[in-house]
């Protein structure tokens, strides 16, 4: 089982989705925003990172930039619930490049989600 | 103005009542009503139109009988009155059907809107719903009441999800508000998710001889207009070379008024394989691709030249197989009053 951190800005959200992947025997780290996030990564080094797209602070976009520019190697998944997050500025193109692997569109059912971690991981 | 009506129609009057050309006098009556309304005459004025020149007539001929021609004078009266009143209303009808139109795509606009801007925190709560009742799902005996209940509130889940995405498939297809947004602000965030994306053996400069450049356009159209020339400059450099982005003035244009509108133009210039002329002949074709099946749609370059048509721009293309490609957009800056109306909705950050 891997090690994944979670960037979520919704608490709920964020606690429901860590607590569905301890369930399927994650070990798993979350964070409220993409700032937080990178001061975790300074100690972690995750096999998997799921990020939320849309978030206050640093959102998905900026932290995905920043963490390219540091040399990222960590596959990512990444969480949108609305049009435009991953289709425009921040294009399927460039954000593959930037480490994005697959992506979830809110809301999706748990086994979408263990259906996606499972590819990204293979 | 309301001179010339009253003397147009004392003349139409002279015609019917004392030459022979009584029906091309009624048929000018008819035209004449239409062309009232359309020169906004107030229908009191119609009434005191016929009035003044009943009194002219008595002036001019003294030994007629008013009597004996008021009748008379009814007739091309009535014809051009019943023509104003006909027109006045049709228009009074055409103009509260737009209202109500406006009305109504306004309507429209503000749902769409609204359903844009609260898609993500809602699709949010949805997954936290749906989540939880589904975490329910696995944890309770399939036979049991409670099992029942919480498909109950993934299935309701379910359709609150689809009824959000039938509101954005709507506000996707509502016409696009142009804002006001400056060109050179909007490269440059561009160009730093591009340079993440490049190799760094492709050397990207950005330089504008313009410290802003208002347009009136949809930030998310322009971003795919840079973002795709950028791109395309990359695959044609294959992993090595100058990739070169200006923005500068560009030649006014006049408009049919004589009002000078000034113009910007976006300048992307690559030393990588260039275009063959056959090949910049059908660059703006849908579904034309020169890349590999599979790697390229086809689609970026005729999605951009529709963009940039929408805007009353242009696209200058020139290319040398084995020297490069420069393409030139040129658009229209907004004017003075433009920028001012819409400061207040200036974007910078266009996220949504």
């Amino acid at each position: 089982m891997a090690h994944i951190l979670v960037i979520e800005d919704d608490a709920q959200f964020r606690d429901m989705l860590v607590y569905m992947l301890q369930h399927d025997g994650h070990r798993v780290d979350a964070a409220a925003d993409g700032e937080k996030a990178l001061t975790l990564l300074k100690e972690i080094r995750p096999d998997l990172i799921i990020t939320d797209i849309l978030m206050p602070n640093m959102d998905g976009v900026e932290f995905l930039l920043e963490l390219a520019q540091q040399g990222n190697a960590t596959p990512v998944i990444a969480m949108s619930g609305g049009r435009r997050a991953i289709t425009s500025a921040f294009n399927l193109e460039s954000a593959t490049l930037m480490g994005v692997k697959a992506s979830l569109t809110k809301p999706f059912s748990r086994a979408d989600l263990r259906q996606v971690v499972a590819e990204v991981l293979a | 103005m309301l001179r010339d009506v009253q003397e147009i129609y004392f003349l139409l009057l002279m015609r019917f009542l004392f030459t022979s050309e009584q029906e091309e006098a009624l048929v000018e009556a008819l035209d004449f009503g239409i062309s009232m309304m359309k020169h906004d005459v107030m229908p009191e004025d119609v009434t005191e139109m016929h009035h003044l020149a009943m009194l002219r007539i008595s002036d001019k001929f003294p030994d007629l009988l008013l009597r004996d021609v008021a009748g008379q004078m009814m007739v091309p009266f009535m014809e051009a009155s019943m023509a104003y009143s006909l027109a006045l209303r049709e228009e009074r009808e055409r103009k509260l059907t737009l209202r109500n139109q406006n009305i109504h795509a306004a309507r429209l606009e503000a749902v769409g809107t609204m359903a844009a801007g609260i898609a993500h925190d809602f699709n949010t709560i949805l997954g936290v719903v749906s989540g939880y009742a589904e975490l329910l799902t696995d944890e309770l005996p399939i036979d049991s009441s409670n099992y029942g209940h919480a498909r109950q509130i993934m299935a309701a889940s379910s359709r609150a999800r689809d009824l959000v995405a039938r509101m954005l498939a709507f506000a996707r297809a509502l016409p696009i508000t142009p804002v006001l947004v400056d060109a050179v602000s909007l490269v440059e965030k561009v160009l730093r998710l591009i340079k993440v994306s490049l190799q760094s053996t492709i050397h990207v400069t950005f330089t504008s001889d313009l410290e802003h450049a208002y347009l009136l356009a949809d930030p998310s159209q322009l971003e795919q207009i840079v973002m795709n020339l950028c791109m395309n400059a990359a695959d044609a450099m294959e992993g090595r070379g100058n990739l070169e982005i200006t923005i500068s003035q560009a030649v006014s244009l006049f408009d049919y008024d004589g009002s000078e509108r000034a113009r910007m133009c976006l300048t992307v210039t690559d030393d990588g394989c260039g275009m063959s002329q056959r090949v910049q002949n059908r660059i703006l074709d849908p579904f034309y691709t020169t890349k590999e099946p599979g790697k390229g749609s086809g689609l970026g370059l005729s999605v951009i030249y529709g963009i940039v048509t929408d805007l009353q721009g242009e696209i200058l293309i020139d290319s040398e197989t084995g020297v490069g490609s420069r393409f030139r957009i040129i658009l229209l800056l907004a004017t003075p009053s433009q920028r001012d109306a819409g400061a207040g909705k200036e974007v910078h950050n266009p996220h949504p």
